[in-house]
């Protein structure tokens, strides 16, 4: 763990009366894949949305790559290279596979959209170049469909489409929203190893999840938000043992044993 | 046939006429801005076209170079202003803009003749107007997959994804409502030149629904649609008429609805089937086949 990459500090969020979040302070280290766990409500969303311009906080700083994002709008954080999926998959209607991840090299694209207006052999090579980039991005998330219109696929390869969309961007870091969401065991593990490897390419990772399995196999370190503050954070495993993670997520404050699922995670060889 | 070419040559001229000022509506409607300014942007180029002929004898060529420049202008510094408002308070705002061009145009009496109007010698063919068409027509299949052309169906389908992408929602929009005024200024010299006398009520709310109409009737989600749809909403009166008389806009009316109730994406819907020529592109549905599970 090296630099940081992303630095949140005293960062607040108020709807009304309601405080969705509330002072959070965070670092993510550049190369790491950053697990965001707590229960429903908890203000992950919503940290991903002050992250990305979304939504512009109340109080607080977000210092990413050493500037400010805190105050600009969504595309010009996203050119600065924040990107995100969403917990409900958001791809655009009407667009093939092919032309969903295209659609996210907008920023790097050069050539005048003009020029193609008389075949300019600039703006075609380009055209070719981005449906390759594509391609090559599609093949490395694991989907096979390319021309079919995005919107008529099963569901967990429409949430890999959009991480092959958030990807071409070309991001320093990556937010996933709950890309786990409605898939089963072994489809999350694909997740979790295209996670890795995405890592392993030198981007840094941010991953909202529920799935604990999940933040504990793949994430480096992770925080628990409750309740719009950061209640815990550490390594995964220190927050799942953290007793106020238990009570906040299981209501009970010292007996998890009752607990099937946090029993399983407790005897888990894979466990380090 | 002559007769018949005869017959038919007008429905053929104000249909293409029409077909350019649904294309200008379309191009707004590309990036997502429903706008009915068409009318406006036709009055700009209608009266500059009215001017250029009456005070210097200017050809088609000039009267469509000034009228799309002078479309391209006043939509342009418009759209700083119309598009700081959310969608539907946008749609209102350009009735609300059509409203005051009337009022302009009786006031603006030197140019526009106020309320008596003015006569325009008729400087275009048929051939003309059809290339203009095609022209467009060809601009925005050139563009359709092109940088811009991505980007503003991108922020038409959810602006706050697109933003994510990278694309500033708002210029894109200011674009497409710019480019819309460059085809509706053209479309009104067209108009001015085909009608032969423009007065306050030419340019005016049944324009604007016109066109309109002719583009939700065609299809908003390709540029063909535009074109079809003003084909079929000048063209179907006529046809009606000829086998019908007395009811025929009664029936007119009627079928339009129905297309609307049946078709509600319009004519040219580039999702269907037909349309994309490949297969087992539905196979699978889009709705998630699981629960979403809970931490476990």
């Amino acid at each position: 763990m090296s630099t940081t990459l992303l630095s949140i500090q005293g960062l607040t969020k108020r709807f009304g009366g309601v405080t969705a979040v509330n002072g959070v302070d965070m670092v993510v280290p550049e190369g790491a894949v950053m697990g965001l766990m707590g229960p429903n409500g908890a203000g992950k969303t919503s940290l991903v949305n002050l992250v990305t311009g979304f939504y512009t906080p109340d109080e607080g700083s977000v210092v990413f790559g050493g500037d400010e994002m805190a105050g600009l709008a969504p595309h010009q954080i996203s050119r600065r290279g924040i990107t995100r999926t969403y917990q409900n998959v958001r791809l655009l209607s009407g667009f093939s596979v092919l032309e969903q991840v295209v659609a996210g090299m907008y920023a790097s694209r050069r050539a005048s959209s003009l020029s193609s207006l008389v075949l300019w052999p600039g703006e075609r090579r380009e055209r070719r170049e981005c449906l390759e980039r594509a391609d090559a991005l599609l093949a490395r998330v694991g989907v096979t469909e390319r021309r079919e219109l995005a919107e008529t696929l099963p569901y967990g390869t429409q949430r890999r489409v959009e991480i092959a969309r958030a990807l071409a961007t070309d991001p320093r870091l990556v937010l996933l929203d709950e890309p786990t969401a409605g898939m089963n065991r072994e489809e999350s593990v694909a997740v979790g190893e295209l996670i890795s490897s995405v890592r392993d390419q030198g981007l840094t990772v941010l991953v909202v999840e529920h799935n604990m399995r999940l933040i504990l196999d793949y994430c480096d370190a992770a925080y628990v938000m409750s309740f719009g503050e950061v209640l815990s954070h550490g390594t995964p495993q220190e927050c799942v043992d953290d007793p106020a993670v238990q009570k906040a997520y299981f209501g009970k404050e010292n007996d998890a044993s009752g607990i099937p699922a946090l029993r399983e995670l407790r005897s888990d060889p894979r466990r380090p | 046939m002559a007769g018949l070419w005869d017959q038919y040559r007008t429905v053929v001229e104000f249909a293409m006429a029409n077909a350019l000022f649904a294309l200008g509506s379309w191009i707004a409607m590309w990036a997502g801005v429903f706008s009915l300014a068409g009318a406006s942007f036709g009055a700009v180029g209608g009266f500059s076209a009215a001017y250029l002929d009456l005070h210097m004898g200017a050809g088609i060529v000039v009267q469509l170079l000034v009228g799309a420049g002078l479309g391209l202008a006043v939509a342009g510094i418009l759209s700083v202003l119309l598009l700081k408002l959310e969608s539907h308070w946008m749609a209102m705002a350009t009735v609300a803009l059509v409203l005051i061009t009337r009022v302009v145009v009786l006031s603006a009496e030197e140019y526009t003749g106020g309320s008596v109007g003015i006569g325009v010698t008729r400087r275009i063919d048929l051939l003309t107007v059809v290339v203009l068409v095609a022209i467009v027509c060809y601009a925005l299949a050139r563009l359709r997959r092109s940088r811009y052309g991505m980007a503003a169906h991108a922020v038409r389908e959810d602006a706050a994804v697109a933003a994510a992408l990278g694309v500033n929602p708002f210029t894109v929009r200011a674009v497409a409502f710019a480019a819309s005024g460059l085809v509706a200024g053209m479309a009104g010299v067209v108009l001015a030149n085909l009608l032969q006398y423009i007065g306050p009520d030419t340019f005016f709310i049944t324009l604007a629904f016109t066109m309109v109409a002719a583009m939700v009737l065609g299809g908003t989600y390709h540029w063909a649609g535009p074109i079809v749809g003003a084909i079929v909403f000048v063209g179907l009166p006529e046809v009606v008429r000829s086998y019908v008389d007395g009811v025929d806009e009664l029936m007119t009316g009627a079928l339009l609805v129905l297309i609307m109730v049946f078709m509600p994406r319009g004519l040219i819907d580039p999702r269907r089937q037909w349309f994309r020529r490949r297969r087992g592109a539905d196979e699978a549905s889009a709705a998630p086949d699981r629960e979403p599970e809970v931490a476990r």
